[in-house]
């Protein structure tokens, strides 16, 4: 019962901050799009314009049999447990992305992927976010490595090191540049870029807010999901999040402390959209009708268990 | 019912992420608990049997008027006052207990473990107990318990005759309290009856009886005043009809005058003796003597006299019918005689109802003030009589406790007998190791199981989504399963082998620890 007065205390609140903070009524979502394609003509100064992707960006092969063995979802792989949770988890975020949530977010298709400490999966998860997110029908995907300070995406794609998104913020180069477009079809790779001393204050900075605002109004239907540091490490976290639109805090079952949490929760509270997700958990630590129903070990509607990983 | 196993599986899951510290818990408290149970020393018990008479013992605390307490506080009592400290001091003594003892502090633990060690028992027999004792080893043990009934053999003895002469004294003492009490009153007594002597009637009466018995005699004294004054009215009466009976023949007696004889003796008297004279005269002198002359001259006078005299009196008894004379009736004269004597008794009957009439009089003025003067007289009584009994009683008590004191003495250690000797048990009678080992190995369980939800509850973290959602009040997007691999699994199942050999070995050693002790205690039999 307090949970159902909270979420709709949430709504509220959040409905008060929004229209304090300059809303976008429903009636609006239209106008992002019609400035989209003027703006790519005006060029504005600080951040470089994003051209057409397919001609500028590089393109990079994932190993995509690699990837399913280590464990993280790919488009090719049959159904299993892992990637009916994901999809169970996208769902909200995409319907609040699109503006069909409970209620209008600014830059509603900026997510961050975060966490209280580190460990507990948030690379794991954005990156079967993303995966997730790239078979959908409707929309792209982007996947941002925001945790500068310990930039693991293109460790976990098996990519080389290479140039991103603090090199962007640098003023160096073009976001167009550093993009790197996948063999999937819908997913867009921006790495952490070129290691430097002062990364965090970097992603602090108003460059990095513009760029967030840049990236959230040009292609509507693009999700960016940023893979970002934990909230109770550094501060940058919280700053990254008020400019997000959804924040996804990934807690990893069984070993983060409930008091972290809190706290975590606590760092980002003026946040309007934040959702939790629960990592590792074991079996029956879901919905008491988990996942587990239909998807056992040998029974079920068929599915082949021999090459997705083993349940855990 | 449904939330309340879910709880209750979710706690089980919490405390299984910190089993390995229950495990270390668990371990931990069992060996410690089996070390001591091991190293706890044995304890034998010796044990006598006593007859002790409770009551002699116990009178002086009860003095003989108390409620009898229960049997139970009778032993508590009993124990108090057989195991005092003077008892232990000349225990400890006899016994050897303090070779070791260098300072005082350690005398005073040795006396009081003793005191705690010592216990007395009431069996199902009236005044039947068993002196036992928990010592190290059976040796010191009925050493200490034979040392403990010598001492109260002894003591008895001296006990008893000091029980006695305390009695005494005390009745004595007693006793002349009383003699004083009694003196006094009777001295009082004596005082009040020399102040009222008067009221103080011979035959005891009191005085309202007394004045009873006077109107009484009043009233009868009055009674015979009337009947005399009646019978005298009645005499009276009868004479006076006799009378105007013969006053009615008088008249006819005038002529009788001259034959009534009226006497006058005098004159007679003197006459004659005058004529007598003359005659003598005569014989001397003539006529013309002087003396003759006026003889014959005082002769004529007296007889002129006597001629007067008789008339008047011959008319006085014409006047008065009264029968003076010889010649009045017999019946007159009767009746004359019994009315004088009712006159006389009239008069004395007066007489007494006067005096007895002042009498009442002044015991009607006393009686008021009587009945204080009585009631004071009753409770000088009273109390004189009180003080006399218990005084009595006194006495008798003095010479029964006298009696009895001796019989005391003279029959000897009545108060106190040893019936079975003191015998040591040759097995060691506490601990009981193997319930203690099997309290120890429950013990060491529960601290293992224990540790660990202390440990889940003290830093809890979240299990499941809706725990997650429960606490953040957040919404949750859903939950990813863990990936477990195959070497991890492997690497789980290993840990879990392992934390079951942990405890199955606590388990093993405990019940195998078990088993040993067992098979000991029955073999020492």
């Amino acid at each position: 019962m307090s949970m159902g007065s909270s979420l709709i205390e949430q709504a509220a609140q959040r409905l008060e901050q929004l229209r304090q903070a300059g809303v976008q009524l429903p009636d609006e979502a239209a106008a992002p799009h019609a400035e989209a394609a003027p703006r790519e003509v005006v060029a504005p100064k600080v951040v470089s314009v994003e051209r057409e992707p397919q001609f500028h960006s590089k393109r990079v092969d994932l190993d995509l049999e690699a990837l399913a063995v280590q464990g993280f979802l790919t488009p090719q792989a049959p159904r299993s447990q892992l990637a009916d949770q994901y999809r169970v988890i996208k769902r909200p975020l995409i319907k609040n992305a699109v503006g069909k949530g409970a209620s209008t977010i600014n830059h509603a298709n900026l997510i961050m992927v975060t966490s209280a400490l580190p460990g507990e999966g948030k690379s794991f998860s954005s990156l079967n976010l993303a995966m997730s997110i790239a078979a959908e029908l409707d929309h792209t995907v982007m996947l941002v490595d925001a945790d500068v300070a310990r930039p693991s995406v293109l460790r976990m794609l098996g990519l080389p090191p290479g140039p991103g998104l603090l090199d962007v913020l640098e003023n160096s180069v073009d976001m167009a540049d550093v993009l790197l477009r996948t063999n999937i079809d819908k997913l867009t790779i921006l790495p952490s870029g070129t290691p430097h001393p002062k990364a965090t204050e970097l992603l602090a900075s108003d460059a990095m807010s513009n760029l967030l605002d840049d990236m959230a109004r040009r292609y509507p239907d693009r999700i960016i999901i940023f893979d970002s540091p934990p909230l109770l490490l550094t501060t940058e976290a919280r700053v990254l999040a008020s400019h997000m639109g959804q924040i996804v805090v990934v807690v990893e079952a069984d070993r983060t402390l409930q008091s972290a949490v809190q706290q975590a929760i606590g760092t980002i509270e003026h946040c309007p959209v934040k959702m939790l997700l629960l990592n590792r958990a074991r079996s029956n630590a879901g919905a008491p009708y988990g996942y587990g129903y239909g998807y056992g070990q040998a029974h079920g509607y068929g599915y082949g268990h021999e090459d997705a990983p083993s349940k855990g | 019912m449904d939330q309340l196993l879910s709880q209750v599986l979710s706690m089980l899951r919490r405390t299984w992420k910190y089993r390995w510290a229950g495990l270390a818990a668990a371990w931990i408290a069992g060996l410690v608990g089996a070390v001591v149970v091991l190293a706890m020393p044995d304890r034998y018990e010796a044990s006598a049997r006593i007859y002790v008479d409770t009551q002699s013992i116990l009178k002086p605390l009860m003095s003989g008027l108390a409620v009898q307490p229960n049997v139970e506080q009778q032993v508590v009592m009993l124990s108090r006052t057989l195991i005092s400290r003077p008892n232990l001091e000349k225990l400890v003594r006899m016994a050897d207990l303090d070779l070791k003892n260098q300072t005082k502090a350690e005398q005073e633990a040795t006396i009081d473990k003793l005191q705690k060690a010592l216990s007395i028992q009431s069996t199902s027999r009236d005044n039947l107990y068993t002196l036992s004792y928990r010592g190290e080893d059976p040796e010191t043990a009925k050493r200490v318990v034979q040392a403990l009934v010598s001492i109260f053999v002894e003591s008895s003895l001296g006990a008893s005759r000091k029980d006695t002469a305390t009695a005494t004294t005390f009745i004595n003492e007693q006793i002349k309290a009383y003699e004083a009490k009694l003196e006094e009153a009777e001295a009082r007594l004596k005082e009040f009856r020399l102040r009222n002597i008067q009221t103080m009637a011979a035959d005891g009466k009191d005085s309202a009886s007394r004045l009873a018995e006077m109107s009484s005699q009043l009233e009868r004294a009055r009674l015979e005043l009337r009947e005399a004054v009646n019978a005298r009215d009645a005499a009276k009466a009868q004479l006076q009809a006799e009378r105007t009976q013969a006053g009615n023949t008088t008249t006819q007696s005038l002529l009788q005058e001259s034959s009534l004889s009226v006497a006058t003796p005098e004159l007679d008297a003197r006459i004659d003796g005058l004529k007598r004279n003359l005659d003598g005269l005569l014989q001397r002198f003539t006529e013309q003597h002087p003396d003759i002359v006026a003889t014959r001259r005082l002769i004529k006078d007296l007889e002129e006299q006597k001629r007067k005299e008789v008339a008047e009196l011959r008319k006085a008894a014409m006047a008065a019918p009264v029968g003076t004379g010889p010649n009045a009736s017999l019946a007159q004269q009767e009746l004359a005689r019994m009315l004088a004597a009712a006159e006389v008794q009239v008069a004395g009957l007066r007489a007494r109802v006067d005096e007895y009439s002042s009498r009442y009089a002044q015991a009607l003025a006393a009686v008021k003030t009587a009945p204080q003067l009585e009631a004071e007289a009753a409770q000088l009584n009273r109390d004189y009589a009180i003080h006399k009994k218990n005084y009595e009683d006194l006495v008798a008590r003095r010479e029964s406790a006298t009696i009895s004191g001796e019989l005391d003495v003279a029959s000897g250690v009545a108060d106190f007998r040893l019936i079975d000797p003191p015998r040591a048990s040759p097995k060691p009678v506490a601990p009981n190791r193997l319930l203690l080992l099997a309290g120890v190995f429950v013990v060491a369980l529960g601290a293992g199981l224990f540790t660990a939800f202390a440990a889940s509850q003290l830093r809890p973290v979240f299990h499941d989504a809706a725990e997650l959602r429960l606490r953040t009040e957040l919404p949750v997007l859903g939950v990813v399963s863990a990936l477990v691999a195959d070497v991890d699994k492997r690497r789980e199942r290993l840990d879990t082998i392992r934390f079951l050999a942990g405890s199955g070995s606590l388990v093993g050693v405990f019940i195998v620890g078990l088993a040993v002790m067992a098979y000991m205690m029955s073999r020492q039999v």
